[in-house]
């Protein structure tokens, strides 16, 4: 899996030829490998944005209005449904289980961090600071 | 860093959290102003059975869910036999509700590693593994950066505290599978295959990491550890109640005002817990169900909070203790939602290796999901009941579909009001009330 | 002792199997013989028989899809739920446990019905239910189940969940996701038999289906066994697909001629005409559990056979 995370951050998401090669310098099988890719939620067989929302929406993040926030996530990167890749392919949003951070609910997870408490106008900084190419520093 | 949200400072009952906060607790230097590490330099020259015995003595039970006595767990690993032998930590917190694991290891990294070198002592495990979830970025770095000052300060090696017993800690990350926090799917995980929970026995002790003798704990059992060591198993008796010594930590989420992760000796009300520790519910609402330990504990309604935090008092009110996620929903919460929600996530977490999870968790889903579009009927909840049952009592290979099945359950058991009326009368009182407050 | 999922080798007209399973009948009681009950009859295995094997030898059907007594057991299918006492009460699998000494098993109990019946209700919710145009159709371990352990009415209405359908997984095998139980037979007989990865499952939960690698066909010299280990109509012969029903068919013993391994292999005929050859080959006692090369050489010499043949005479070989 480590092998794989590192295909993975080339490109962003697994393709099957990324998948191949992995399978051959582990000495495995390539449908093994892709088995494998399959199963975990964090592995992307498809094309993401550059910056990936991963919003998310149990229980305790839903008792605070996550979904609320996952649809401003969705208008203020102009997508109309959760994990389309928006048309800058900046930004895609993903609806995720318990991230494990429910005393600052809701949250998000985002280019590695967390991203605690959040507000439609939260939302709408990180967004625009990403646009604007800047990656500042905010960990939660 | 965001503010604490949770225990620290100095009290009786913060055995855990006393120091959590304090500047530099992070760094190998600051744990050791504080006393950091001499509890294992101390367990180092202790014998390694009289470790396992002390922590027996301790009354300590696993706080990763199923609460199984730790000394006693510690107890099954085989004698060695010369080959290796593995402790697995597993910090795969990922049962919605609780984030205690990260309250620990973002504060304090070093009690984590000292509690898992005495365990591996103990054990007579020469390498320990610590599988954390992919999405902990931030615990993932303090841990690693933890271990490379133990590497640097020769702590981790061939020698610590210049006793000849090498020790070492590596770390894995989990890629996004809430089942890996299962104790044989983590070990597939761990072999790098896809995280299907194995049929037991055999049991990881006898045959675990590598088919070989494993201990798997979480990563609150392990911090809880040293204080035990330091202090004695007697004094830790002193706390909590007679089956369930100690404190443990519980997150507390939800409709509160004041969320967090909160230390508690066992035993103390839930009242307590979510009305003073968590600030109760916000102006103008009222409290109206909590999950006591994680989704996958048995929803209770809020005449409830009189029962206590110990496994025994949850077992009768039927629930449990689980990770001590407390989930707190008030009045604007619809229970026909939630569980769908909790049911949604049981369905897509489902490994898919043994049938009734598979296929009945889906089939849960799509029922709730008809009976909240309206379109259901009185037969339905008792296809919903049916499911339930059918997901229960050792159905499955591993405990995910059991929860799944206590989802719908205790909220059916609880709230049957409500799902009568989404299924017979097609309407939601809570959705009305609602609209009527925000209008 | 043939495998009570598989075809029927019996009716096959195979020979009986002489490789000695762990509790076969006939075989004295050593020392190490385990006395326990089954429905109130008592029977003696050797140690580590699994309680699935010691209910054949009472003739006692404990059903089953995962569990095949060539490979390990998973405890994936749950259809093998009984009670065991002493034990916890709750219902075990039957395929994962060894039994002991005063064992008291009861496979006829409501919480053991109860949960078989609940199991068989869940594989068919997706189940497409096309049995009349299913090869599998008559000689299908599913249809039998649900016949002797299911519910007898059909709480089911919701919609199913569909898939793309069938698959070639290579030119003699085709895939129906829709019908498969997840059994993991055939990815476990790769795993642990043929020792190749080619065949694995991809996702995860109800999404689950099984798959060759990237859409590639089938290269295993052994693949064409899993048609046969498929305890349901998922994998089927594309070679024979469409061509007969079960119940048409007379089977004969036979040994493959196409290479020096000589496997047995049944030999299907339909109206005097040769129509189907097994691939599984049977183990021959004290040998490797190795299956015989029949896919490969079977299929060569139909395509050969066929091609030299004229059509009116195609199914003469």
């Amino acid at each position: 899996m480590p092998a794989l995370d590192i295909a993975q951050e080339q490109e962003g998401y697994l393709t099957p030829e990324a998948m191949t090669e992995v399978a051959h310098a582990l000495n495995l099988d390539p449908g093994y490998v892709e088995g494998v890719a399959t199963f975990y939620s964090l592995f992307h067989l498809e094309p993401v944005g550059k910056h990936r929302m991963y919003i998310c929406t149990n229980l305790a993040c839903m008792l605070r209005g996550a979904y609320d926030i996952l649809a401003h996530a969705n208008h203020a990167i102009g997508v109309a449904e959760t994990g389309e890749v928006s048309s800058d392919e900046l930004f895609s949003t993903e609806e995720v289980e318990c991230l494990g951070a429910c005393e600052y609910a809701p949250m998000m997870r985002l280019d590695h961090a967390y991203h605690y408490d959040l507000t439609p106008e939260k939302i709408d900084a990180l967004v625009a600071e990403r646009r604007q190419g800047k990656r500042t520093k905010h960990r939660g | 860093m965001a503010e604490l949200r949770g225990s620290h400072g100095k009290a009786r009952h913060h055995l855990l959290t006393q120091h959590f906060g304090a500047a530099g607790l992070a760094t190998l230097k600051g744990y050791q102003k504080l006393g950091g590490y001499d509890t294992l330099e101390k367990a180092l020259a202790m014998e390694p059975k009289a470790l396992v015995d002390e922590v027996k003595a301790s009354g300590l039970r696993g706080r990763g869910g199923a609460g199984f006595a730790t000394g006693v767990k510690w107890g099954f690993m085989p004698p060695p036999d010369g080959g290796p032998r593995y402790v697995v930590v597993n910090a795969d917190e990922s049962e919605p509700g609780t984030s205690k694991d990260r309250y620990i290891i973002e504060n304090s990294p070093h009690m984590v590693l000292e509690g898992i070198l005495i365990a591996a002592f103990a054990v007579q495990s020469h390498q320990a593994w610590i599988y954390i979830r992919g999405e902990y970025d931030r615990p993932y770095r303090m841990l690693m950066d933890a271990i490379g000052e133990l590497r640097e300060a020769k702590i981790l090696g061939p020698k610590p505290f210049g006793k000849d017993y090498p020790l070492d800690i590596q770390m894995y990350r989990g890629h996004g599978a809430y089942i890996c926090g299962e104790e044989t799917a983590l070990l597939e995980s761990l072999e790098g295959k896809r995280a299907q929970p194995r049929s037991r026995p055999p049991y990881p002790a006898v045959k675990g990491a590598w088919a070989r003798p494993t201990l798997l704990n979480n990563i609150e059992t392990l911090a809880t550890v040293p204080w035990i060591i330091k202090h004695g198993a007697a004094e830790y008796t002193k706390f909590g109640t007679e089956k369930n010594r100690g404190t443990r930590l519980l997150s507390v989420s939800g409709n509160v005002r004041k969320p967090g992760v909160y230390e508690i000796e066992i035993g103390v009300p839930f009242t307590h817990v979510i009305m003073e520790l968590a600030g109760g519910p916000f102006e103008g609402r009222q409290i109206k169900a909590f999950w006591p330990g994680g989704s996958s504990a048995k929803v209770l309604p809020a005449s409830r909070m009189d029962v206590t935090t110990d496994a025994e008092a949850l077992a009768a009110a039927d629930s449990m203790a689980g990770s001590g996620g407390c989930m707190v929903a008030d009045n604007s919460a619809c229970m026909v939602e939630t569980t769908y929600r909790l049911l949604k996530f049981y369905a897509y977490e489902s490994c898919g290796k043994c049938t009734p999870c598979r296929v009945g968790g889906n089939w849960a889903v799509r029922t709730v999901a008809k009976i909240l579009a309206g379109e259901g009927s009185r037969l339905d909840l008792q296809i919903l009941d049916k499911i339930q049952a059918g997901l229960q009592d050792g159905r499955c290979l591993c405990g995910l579909g059991d929860s799944a099945g206590w989802v719908v359950q205790s909220a059916m058991n609880h709230f049957p009001e409500e799902f009568e009326e989404h299924a017979v009368r097609h309407t939601c009182s809570v959705k009305r009330e609602r609209a009527a407050a925000s209008a | 002792m043939p495998d009570q999922t598989a075809p029927d080798l019996g009716r096959r007209g195979n020979p009986p199997q002489t490789a000695k399973q762990p509790g076969a009948p006939g075989e004295s009681p050593d020392s190490t013989g385990i006395t326990l009950s089954i429905d109130g009859r008592t029977v003696t295995v050797p140690k580590g028989t699994l309680l699935v094997e010691a209910a054949k030898l009472l003739s006692i059907e404990v059903p089953v899809f995962c569990y095949h007594h060539k490979l390990n057991p998973v405890g994936a299918c749950r259809l093998c739920l009984v009670e065991i006492s002493p034990g916890p009460p709750k219902p075990q699998t039957a395929c994962t446990t060894p039994v002991a000494e005063g064992m008291v098993v009861r496979t006829n109990t409501a919480g053991a019905v109860a949960a078989r019946a609940d199991i068989l209700e869940y594989e068919l919710l997706n189940h497409p239910l096309d049995c009349p145009v299913c090869d599998k159709g008559g000689e299908c371990p599913l249809q039998d189940y649900t016949f002797r352990h299911g519910y007898p009415t059909s709480r089911i209405d919701a919609p199913r969940l569909h898939f793309e359908k069938p698959i070639p997984l290579s030119d003699k095998i085709a895939l129906d996701r829709e019908r498969c139980v997840l059994c993991y037979r055939c990815t476990r007989y790769y795993d642990e038999i043929a020792w190749e990865q080619e065949l694995t499952t991809d996702q995860r939960g109800v999404q689950s289906y099984i798959t060759n690698q990237f859409d590639r066909p089938l290269q295993s010299i052994f693949s064409g066994n899993i048609i046969d280990l498929c305890p349901v109509g998922a994998l089927t012969s594309r070679v024979w697909r469409f061509e007969s029903r079960p119940w048409d068919m007379d089977h004969t013993a036979s040994v493959c001629s196409k290479c020096a391994v000589g496997s047995t292999t049944p030999r299907s005929t339909r109206r005097s005409a040769c129509a189907h050859r097994g691939w599984v080959a049977s183990t021959r006692p004290g040998t490797m559990p190795w299956k015989g090369c029949c896919t490969t050489c079977a299929a060569r010499s139909w395509a050969s056979r066929c091609a030299r043949t004229s059509p009116t005479k195609r199914r003469s070989c």
